[in-house]
């Protein structure tokens, strides 16, 4: 009797100790425990443009930096970064790991348009948060969803914005166009075909390359051949290198100007600083030797965690979405951890200024609205690499 | 704008062409087609980039220490895998080198790092004008070198030993042996050569592509093009195949648009195999009944 009776008592124990561990996994969102958020990203950790895993580094500086200070609320973040070259079909194997494997809560600052493209749909289909993509990419920036938090400004904007910069800094009447053959690109070159109408400017040249292209000495050829005034180059940094090094050495000396994800220390390192000199490039992001408290303290971890990198914009496209999502983290408090609340703190974030960027104001979308009311960051600025360095320039439409 | 892309094509198609060769000289003494043989290069301009950086080389002697280090590996490969399965199917063989591959992609990831990487500049960048394209003088020395060490190897297997050798083996392996050719040290030979070969080509290609784990994997698949082009067997059929598609390439991206260069390659290969299967300069060989 006295045996089943403790038996009895042992089994109800071990039945409320489940329910209240099960009640607990229930109230926090997939991969949250009371010690732990699992948060995950694809990055091109190897392959053709592989610097931009400076993103990826940069997210995972801040949140080691975070969990070395005691975690958010007591929870350790830990952040999985996987290697997907950038190719998009790695992508949407690797998500699916993520979503039904790992349980991710959330992706936050993951990088490329293609491989966004390529797995958005699911993403949101699946109800997770897509924190801080580093894309520009139509689809990406204006996909009608609510869990899509997009970090800058769509490429067609910058497409539309860099027509004018040819007209009004170059004073430019025909021009050429060099951009990557992707998701990236081609919105680039949307934008740039509706401000060409904007203002009265032609197009005579228009060339893609293909990021692994050995050589892109045809596209540059070409608008050489074309008497171009100027040029928009949609290019990551190592083809821009390339595109450099060919203008360089054919003389051909019309004035460029580059869209923001090529603005990297990288070119001028590739490509040599003279091949380099004067060309202007799209940025939205402050330069490294800004003195805000926010990008000085950011140096200070990145240079902690990754000694050996030169510092670069691409890093602080990867703090600003894990510093979004560690406030938002920070917000909620120590109570349950769940996607919905991930949501409505974000939205709630309203005039931040403890980020890199200046300010975080992420407005609000309902149902049936586009994520572009969600950026972290909305506005862009312009940068010419002079003497060595890149130096801020000030267009005459924003003086 | 025809003669620009001509002599561009001409430059990017000497990249491809050490490649290319390197491929024609494994596949014919071993019936293996070497998917290692383009991050053999790409360990030889890490090679030499980090003489040049951390031990202050000068270009000459960090290729040349880059030569002896590549014709090392290229012998290790032989000696530690190849050897092992020489008697296996094409399959078997070209599955190690896919091996190969991936095991010296990883290994220059975690020694040197992933992103890419500028290799000095070593000829003054100054364009010269030649028959009305401009050219940069590193592609000029580029074509040079190629050029010379295509010559060298012409001169290897038309005069010496060892290269008469090479050819009675690639010819017959079987017959060679009984004749008394060491086919075992001329197979290590043929991997030692592959070394040598890929030393130039990744140091020479280093400073216009750059350096990285992948910077060889598009030359590696253009050189390989190249080589089925001219027949697999054919060294100057190689040579000439690198050119053509080079130059192929970069006129169909001036002409037709840049979206039709990248396939340009391919699209050769297709046509030329439809008309001579066995390549530009192959030898059809005769099946016995």
């Amino acid at each position: 009797m006295r045996r089943s009776y403790k038996s009895f008592i042992t089994a109800a124990g071990v039945g409320v100790l489940s329910l209240a561990a099960f009640g607990a996994q229930a109230a926090n969102g997939p991969g949250v425990t009371d010690k732990e958020i699992l948060i995950c990203s694809y990055q091109p950790m190897t392959g053709k443009v592989s610097s931009y895993f400076r993103m990826g580094k940069g997210a995972d500086a801040w949140f080691k930096h975070v969990n070395a200070n005691g975690g958010i609320n007591g929870r350790m973040i830990k952040y999985k970064m996987v290697d997907d070259k950038y190719e998009p079909a790695r992508t949407k194997n690797i998500v699916k790991r993520f979503v039904e494997r790992d349980k991710c809560f959330a992706i936050v600052a993951p990088l490329g348009s293609a491989p966004t493209k390529a797995v958005i749909d699911y993403i949101v289909e699946k109800g997770i948060p897509l924190i801080g993509a580093g894309t520009g990419a139509a689809k990406n920036v204006f996909y009608k969803s609510r869990t899509v938090f997009p970090l800058y400004p769509p490429y067609d904007k910058e497409g539309t914005d860099l027509v004018r910069f040819t007209k009004e800094v170059f004073g430019a009447k025909k021009i050429g166009v060099i951009y990557q053959n992707d998701a990236s690109g081609k919105t680039h070159l949307k934008g740039i075909e509706v401000g060409l109408k904007q203002y009265g400017i032609k197009m005579v040249a228009s060339e893609g390359y293909e990021p692994k292209e050995v050589d892109l000495s045809s596209q540059v050829i070409k608008m050489k051949n074309a008497n171009v005034d100027a040029m928009i180059c949609s290019c990551a940094p190592e083809p821009a290198a390339k595109v450099y090094t060919e203008r360089a050495k054919l003389g051909l000396k019309v004035p460029v100007v580059n869209v923001f994800f090529g603005k990297s220390p990288k070119v001028p390192e590739l490509a040599g600083q003279a091949a380099v000199e004067g060309v202007y490039f799209a940025t939205i992001f402050r330069e490294w030797d800004d003195p805000n408290e926010h990008i000085q303290k950011a140096k200070g971890i990145l240079t902690k965690y990754y000694p050996e990198e030169q510092h670069d914009a691409v890093h602080l496209w990867g703090f600003t979405g894990a510093q979004v999502f560690s406030e938002a983290i920070k917000r909620m408090g120590s109570g349950d951890i769940t996607r919905a609340r991930l949501l409505d703190t974000l939205e709630g974030i309203d005039n931040w200024k403890g980020s890199v960027v200046p300010v975080v104001d992420i407005g609000e979308v309902g149902p049936g609205e586009e994520a572009i009311k969600h950026l972290l960051v909305p506005s862009m600025n312009y940068v010419v690499y002079k003497g060595g360095k890149f130096q801020p320039f000030t267009p005459p439409w924003m003086k | 704008m025809f003669g620009q892309l001509f002599i561009s094509g001409l430059a990017t198609g000497s990249l491809y062409a050490l490649t290319a060769v390197a491929v024609v000289v494994v596949f014919r003494n071993t019936r293996t087609i070497n998917l290692a043989q383009g991050d053999f290069s790409m360990i030889g301009a890490f090679v030499a980039l980090v003489l040049i950086k951390s031990f202050a080389f000068n270009y000459y002697f960090a290729l040349a220490g880059s030569v002896v280090f590549c014709i090392g590996l290229g012998i290790l490969a032989e000696r530690v895998v190849m050897r092992q399965i020489a008697d296996s199917d094409w399959l078997t063989l070209f599955t190690a080198t896919l091996g190969m591959y991936y095991i010296l992609h990883g290994v220059a990831g975690h020694f040197w790092g992933r992103d890419t990487k500028a290799f000095p500049l070593t000829f003054d960048p100054t364009p010269i004008n030649v028959f009305g394209g401009i050219i940069s003088q590193g592609h000029v020395v580029n074509m040079a070198w190629a050029a010379a060490i295509g010559l060298v190897l012409f001169i290897f297997f038309k005069y010496t030993k060892q290269g008469i050798a090479m050819r009675a083996v690639t010819d017959d392996p079987e017959t060679a042996a009984l004749m008394g050719i060491p086919v075992r040290f001329i197979v290590l030979l043929t991997w030692g050569m592959a070394g040598f070969l890929a030393a130039f080509a990744g140091v020479l290609i280093a400073p216009i592509i750059y350096v990285s784990p992948e910077m060889m994997d598009e030359v590696l698949i253009k050189g390989y093009v190249a080589a089925v082009f001219g027949g697999l067997y054919s060294i100057p059929g190689a040579i000439i195949g690198a050119l053509l598609i080079g130059i192929c390439e970069n006129l169909a991206g001036g002409y037709l648009g840049s979206h039709f260069k990248t396939v340009t390659a391919f699209a050769m290969i297709v046509l030329l195999l439809a008309f001579r299967p066995h390549g530009l300069f192959g030898i059809q060989k005769r099946r016995e009944v």
